[in-house]
């Protein structure tokens, strides 16, 4: 059938409509065009007619079939809609209550209605498990009770008066910065703080509620419902205040909106203002907390029109552009089908919008992705499977649905306008070039990890035996020639031995000189004599030893960076520091150990100074560290690396790693024990298989576990 | 949504001659994705015909002691009080159905089968009966329609043709004024009151359509003239739907359209289609207009540009929309496409269709509102007015209505998901009292369309010398090309063609005659038993050809399912050609151009052949499944009767 005639029309045909009673209409300008908002006082619907269907609401009196309608209104041809529009306005009207026929009800289709009604919103928080409603109470009464309270805001004094307090805590919190940082790192970091924040913040959404609320009631209409919205499983407040919609000024409209974000700001200006005055005490870390939350919270959420809260609102009123971003979605679809499938364009703009709701999608759009993806990732993080789960389930309704509708609707559009093969051929070019984009282009694909540059352990200052450190110290930084005392030990017991075994050796010798001993007595002597040679080489050796030399040229670094005090003891083995030389460093770095499959033997190791120089290397040694296996000392987390141990078993590795070294190039002595950044180059790679790398590692991991 | 809801079914209950209270068995509509699961997984469990067991064992046990019953005792039985929900427990109500048995028996002396009283039951409880064609479906539904009438519940039994209607009334009408029950047919030609009448009986029979337009037109008076309208139907409480697969299936989505003519077409559309004629003829060909690879004719991207600068000055609502493009492509059709002396002829200052497949005048029938305008002008004969649609119902809507729906074929095989998840109707298979005798003689394949039908003819030729032949085709141009290869070869052939329903039927019912060859669609004379000759059955029975791609295999399986009734011998073999209609036609579809292409090649072709099929069920079903949606979508949006 041709839209000449909708092919359900006779449904409708005969019934007489006429508008119910309690619907009261306002009128409003969009963008210079009038349009007309019922509003329903029993349901607190609303519903936006346009200029040519207020022609069709007046004639809804009870008396016109709409057969007879539908004349009238063909008397006027050049204006009057199409039979569909017709169709599509009557069931608008019908199915918001707003007109009733003739006819009899049925009431079996009738409460299907509501059935439907009931399943649409269960299949709404289905599709969306991140934001559920639940709806508590009427909060009218409470309103109306308090509303004289902030009478005097809603005034021209009160609205100097709230801007006025505006810019001198603005001025207060900026001249004293550096404290209200201070303070607002220690509310963040520390578990007390984080409670009381917990606690401040059902106030501080309540008293934004409320000014809405408040907003509305200074402007005439009425919030009939409150509630609990779960965002995220954390409980937020809301309140339904579609009222707003019927008033016909835009400023008021805009100003319902903006109330709550008036109110946190106004709530947390004077709070700042009396933190500064109040000491120090429960009260004054009360007051940081709402100073925290009315500025955070509303710079983050409501005041982001990217999301669906207070400030797309406000910016959809002041754009005159209601349902923004619905028409901005619609918008990017109509685009893509009929620049990229060369489909015929459905949508009609005024001038002005096609730029607006371009831009407004695409941020909006690319927004909420990354924020839905950051959400999945942190979830994921938190408890896997049930992340993993809630990921998929979030990209399936944000990314797939609508995709899918979108072919879908293509599809249909491409065969009404006898376009199937080209535009299927057009998409399949695009979307084909996208995906050979992301498949084919190589990419730079490198690994993150951190690294330390340490000496080689040739450098290292030992304690060749044990002995009291002696006075004369070189100074930590001190130049050193190889062989150099850099100290020297005391150790008087060693003395004494020697000294005793040199005159126990001097005692043999001379009973070996005289005569008078039998062969059997000169043998044992002589045995003896060679013992005691021994055992006084090893002392003299010890001895010796308590000179400690500098093993290379190069500056001394004495452990912990001063050199060990005077007097105190040191064991044989023990490290007193290094001698720090630029040919006896090296540099030695962690990743995650999936990477280590991709290690090419041209592998460079890139690394970030401290002072933002970057030098790169080529790896010259590579490892993989499993689980509970010994990591090397200079990169542990209790020496100062990145790669934490297993609490029980020190030195042992909590997750499996790869280490990769790699020899320094110039003086990186200055750099000596520091920890920096490292990237490994791993080549090139297209971003689908960089993609699904990251995937593999992700589950990798797991089956680990 | 809950498990037990899928298992729950509709009771029998006493409350038949309900005016006011049509239960109207409708899909839930959060359910929506239900009628998916309901097709593809909870199907297989639809609760079995087990409960039924007792019931049919006692109903045996008291059928031998009814012999005895006086008659006077036998009405009485049949007349005394029960609820009619106890009808389908042992106890009374097998004493009740056992008591109509005997009824039947004595009436027409015939003893009921124990599987046409299966078949019976089964009906009763509201399942759709496959039962082998030629086992006495007529008579099962005729105990189920006197068993259920007897209890008080009002009894739609639903055939194909009127012609059937008649016949099987025929058939119950002594039976049902033995038990003191009223019956009637009801004719599509009956006057209003007559209608009135007999629909209140408690057995009516009819055929589909007029079910279905009676409804409408109850509904229509109803809204016209409220409370004092004077309704014919009295509710829809059971219907035993004779051919199910053929109304439920095969016609569900025919829209069944009461009209109206307008006074005078509308000033302002006359107008526009004017203005659309002069611009399709202004077009330049092959630059603004081109055909599409169906045969349209289509605006191109200069066309719609053309379109666009003409159309904002012309005063119609219609002319600022996308619509128009639609409108002027219709335009080009009446301008281009239907050609006078082809789809159309001058008569009388009128425009009469021309069926293009038969060729022949169809003054009744005319294009949808636009297109027919357009032609007129274009004829340059006087443009008539619109016929106004007001009402509008499909035959799965309506039998959706009826508290029991029960139903019986012989090829439900195929459609028993559909069945269960649109109409809740569980497909219980009845077996045959006697074991087949069909003979399979396979699948030839042709390649061309005219080589085909000549090994046709001499194949039936060859199989009519002591036997009987049945020739299947799908319409009547290869009735025609089947027609013209016999007359070449001199034979005679009976051709079921443009003849009425009666006369169908007597010539299916001659079929089984020795040498005699009969061309018919399968569903010329659908109902009627082909009874053979001894000499015939002798031979091997009747032999089917089916000479062409039929749309399903369940048309397939209705053909040839003509032959080896009631324990005789029979035969079937499908010879197609490459050419065949059936396989060139329909809407792209991967899976079916695919598998056309492995037949081409003489590729498994009874494999493929399957899947074509399969692939045409599928998109059948889908579409009705659409039109289903639809149609409830808006009544229930509007919620005003």
């Amino acid at each position: 059938m041709s839209s000449l005639r909708h092919p359900d029309w006779h449904l409708l045909g005969d019934q007489r409509f006429r508008r119910r009673a309690a619907i009261e209409t306002s009128h409003q300008m969009f963008r210079g065009e009038a349009f007309v908002v019922l509003s329903d006082r029993i349901t607190g619907h609303h519903l936006r007619l346009s200029e040519r269907a207020q022609d069709l609401w007046r004639l809804f009196d009870g008396r016109l079939t709409m057969n007879e309608i539908w004349d009238r209104l063909m008397r006027r041809p050049a204006i009057a809609p199409s039979q569909g529009e017709l169709v599509d306005w009557v069931m608008q009207l019908v199915g918001a209550g707003l007109i009733l026929s003739d006819h009899a009800l049925d009431p079996v289709l009738l409460s299907e209605r509501g059935h439907k009604r009931r399943a649409q919103s269960i299949e709404q928080r289905l599709a969306s498990p991140l934001a559920i409603k639940i709806k508590l109470g009427d909060p009218r009464w409470l309103v109306r009770l308090s509303y004289p309270l902030v009478r005097p805001l809603f005034s021209r004094f009160g609205g100097v008066l709230v801007l006025a307090t505006f810019l001198l805590a603005l001025t207060l919190a900026l001249l004293n910065w550096g404290e209200v940082t201070v303070a607002a790192d220690q509310t963040l970091l520390s578990q007390s703080g984080l409670l009381m924040l917990a606690l401040a913040y059902p106030v501080m959404k309540l008293l934004h509620e409320l000014s809405h609320c408040y907003a509305l009631h200074r402007f005439g209409g009425q919030v009939r419902e409150f509630g609990v919205m779960l965002l995220l499983f954390f409980p937020v407040p809301y309140v339904e205040a579609s009222d707003a919609s019927a008033l016909p000024d835009k400023r008021a409209r805009m100003l319902v909106g903006a109330a709550g974000i008036l109110s946190e700001m106004l709530i947390s200006s004077v709070a700042l203002i009396l933190w500064l005055q109040v000491e120090p005490g429960v009260e004054r870390a009360v007051l940081f907390n709402f100073v925290l939350i009315g500025s955070v919270s509303t710079l983050l959420f409501n005041g982001n029109p990217l999301l669906k809260f207070d400030a797309y609102f406000v910016l959809s009123d002041w754009l005159e552009m209601p349902n923004l971003a619905k028409r901005a979605g619609e918008y990017l679809q109509d685009l893509y089908l009929s620049r990229v499938a060369g489909l015929r364009p459905e949508l009609n703009l005024h001038p002005g919008e096609a730029g607006i709701l371009g831009t407004y999608g695409i941020l909006s759009l690319g927004y909420r992705l990354l924020l839905t993806l950051t959400i999945a990732y942190m979830i994921s993080g938190w408890f896997f499977v049930f992340g993993v789960l809630l990921a998929i389930w979030a990209t399936l309704m944000s990314m797939i649905w609508p995709l899918a509708k979108l072919f879908r609707k293509g599809h249909r559009m491409a065969k009404t306008q006898n376009r199937t093969r080209s535009g299927w051929i057009r998409q399949a070019l695009f979307l084909g070039g996208i995906g050979a984009a992301l498949t084919l282009v190589p990419l730079p694909f490198s690994a993150k990890g951190q690294g330390r540059i340490v000496p080689l352990p040739g450098a290292e200052i030992t304690a060749a035996t044990s002995g009291v450190i002696g006075r004369d110290l070189l100074v930590d930084g001190a130049a050193a020639v190889a062989g150099q005392e850099v100290t020297r030990l005391q150790n008087p017991a060693q003395t004494a031995r020697r000294q005793a075994l040199e005159i126990n050796l001097t005692a043999l010798e001379d009973e070996l000189s005289r005569s008078g001993a039998d062969v059997a007595q000169r043998l044992r002597l002589e045995r003896e004599r060679e013992v005691a040679l021994t055992a006084l080489q090893q002392a003299s050796e010890q001895e010796a030893a308590l000179s400690i030399p500098a093993p290379l040229d190069g500056r001394i670094s004495w452990q912990g960076g001063q050199p060990p005090p005077a007097g105190s003891y040191v064991y044989r083995g023990d490290r007193l520091g290094y001698v720090i030389a630029p040919e006896a460093l090296q540099i030695s770095a962690a990743f995650p150990a999936a990477f280590s499959g991709r290690i090419t033997a041209e592998a460079q190791l890139v690394m970030l100074l401290p002072n933002g120089q970057e030098i790169r290397r080529p790896v010259d040694r590579a490892r993989v560290v499993d689980i509970g296996q010994q990591v090397p000392p200079e990169l542990l987390v209790s020496t100062g690396g990145p790669v934490p141990e297993q609490a029980d078993r020190p030195g042992m590795a909590l997750d499996s790693r790869l280490i990769l070294w790699a020899a320094p190039e110039g003086d990186l002595s200055n750099w000596a024990g520091a920890r920096v950044e490292a990237r490994v180059d791993l080549g090139q790679a297209s971003a689908f298989s960089q993609l699904l790398f990251h995937v593999e590692r992700l589950f990798l991991r797991v089956t680990r576990l | 949504m809950s498990g037990a809801g899928v298992l729950r079914r509709p009771v029998l209950k006493a409350f038949a001659r309900s005016r006011q209270r049509p239960v109207r068995r409708q899909i839930a509509p959060f359910h929506r994705f239900r009628l998916f699961v309901d097709e593809y997984l909870l199907w297989h469990f639809a609760p079995t015909g087990e409960r039924l067991k007792p019931l049919r064992q006692e109903i045996a046990a008291q059928t031998e002691q009814m012999e005895g019953l006086g008659d006077p005792d036998l009405v009485r039985l049949c007349r005394q009080p029960l609820r009619a929900e106890d009808l389908l427990k042992p106890g009374a109500g097998a004493e009740r159905i056992a008591a109509v048995l005997e009824v039947i028996r004595r009436e027409t002396g015939l003893r009921l089968r124990a599987n046409q009283i299966e078949c019976a039951v089964l009906l009763l409880n509201g399942d759709c009966v496959e039962l082998r064609t030629g086992e006495g479906k007529t008579l099962s539904a005729a105990l189920a329609a006197l068993a259920a009438a007897s209890v008080g519940v009002s009894t739609h039994v639903v055939t194909v043709n009127d012609y059937l209607a008649e016949r099987d009334h025929d058939l119950i009408a002594p039976l049902a004024a033995r038990i003191g029950l009223s019956s009637a047919v009801v004719l599509q030609s009956d006057a209003d009151a007559d209608k009135r009448s007999a629909y209140d009986c408690d057995i009516v029979y009819g055929t589909n359509k007029t079910f279905v337009f009676d409804h409408l037109r109850d509904k229509r008076e109803q809204h016209q003239q409220g409370e004092r309208a004077l309704l014919r139907q009295t509710g829809q409480a059971l219907a035993i739907v004779d051919e199910v697969d053929s109304v439920l299936i095969d016609d569900a989505t025919v829209p069944m359209i009461l009209s109206e003519p307008a006074e005078l077409p509308p000033e302002v559309d006359v107008v526009l289609f004017r203005n659309l004629i002069a611009f399709a003829r202004a077009l330049v060909p092959g630059q603004e207009r081109v055909l599409d690879s169906h045969g349209n004719w289509r605006l191109t991207k200069a066309g719609i540009a053309h379109l666009e600068e003409v159309a904002p000055q012309w005063r119609h609502p219609l002319a600022r929309t996308a619509d128009v493009i639609e409108l002027a492509e219709l335009a080009l059709t009446a301008t281009f496409g239907f050609l006078e002396g082809v789809a159309y002829i001058l008569r009388e200052g009128e425009v009469v269709m021309v069926d293009q497949a038969t060729g022949r005048l169809m003054p009744d029938r005319k294009w949808d509102y636009g297109l027919q305008q357009m032609i007129e002008i274009v004829a340059g004969v006087e443009v008539t007015a619109e016929t106004r649609t007001v009402g509008h119902i499909t035959q799965q809507t309506y039998f959706r209505q009826y508290r029991i729906l029960s139903g019986l074929t012989g090829t439900a095989h195929e459609c028993r998901a559909e069945f269960w998840a649109i109409f809740k109707l569980a497909v219980k298979p009845v077996a045959p009292h006697a074991p087949s005798r069909m003979v399979n003689h396979g699948l030839r394949l042709f390649r061309r369309a005219d080589a085909k039908w000549r090994a046709v003819a001499e194949r039936a030729v060859t199989m009519a010398k002591d036997r009987s032949v049945l020739i299947g085709v799908n319409d009547v141009s290869e009735t025609n090309a089947l027609v013209a290869v016999f007359q070449d070869m001199g034979r005679e052939v009976a051709v079921l063609n443009a003849l009425s329903e009666a006369q169908e039927a007597e010539l299916v019912a001659q079929a089984g005659q020795a040498g005699r060859i009969t061309i018919a669609t399968h569903l010329a004379g659908r109902g009627t038993d082909i009874a053979l000759d001894a000499e015939v059955r002798a031979a091997g029975g009747l032999h089917v050809i089916i000479a062409s791609v039929m749309a399903s295999a369940r048309l397939e399986r209705q053909l040839h399912g003509r032959a080896a009734r009631q324990g005789d011998p029979g035969s079937y073999d499908r010879m197609i050609s490459l050419e065949d209609r059936g396989l060139s036609e329909g809407a792209f579809s991967l899976l079916r151009h695919s598998v056309t292409w492995l037949l081409r090649r003489r590729i498994l072709p009874r494999f493929s052949l399957a899947k074509i099929h399969a692939d045409r069920d599928r998109r059948a079903r889908s579409l009705r499944r659409k039109t289903l949606l639809r149609e409830q979508d808006m009544r229930r949006r509007l919620g005003y009767k």
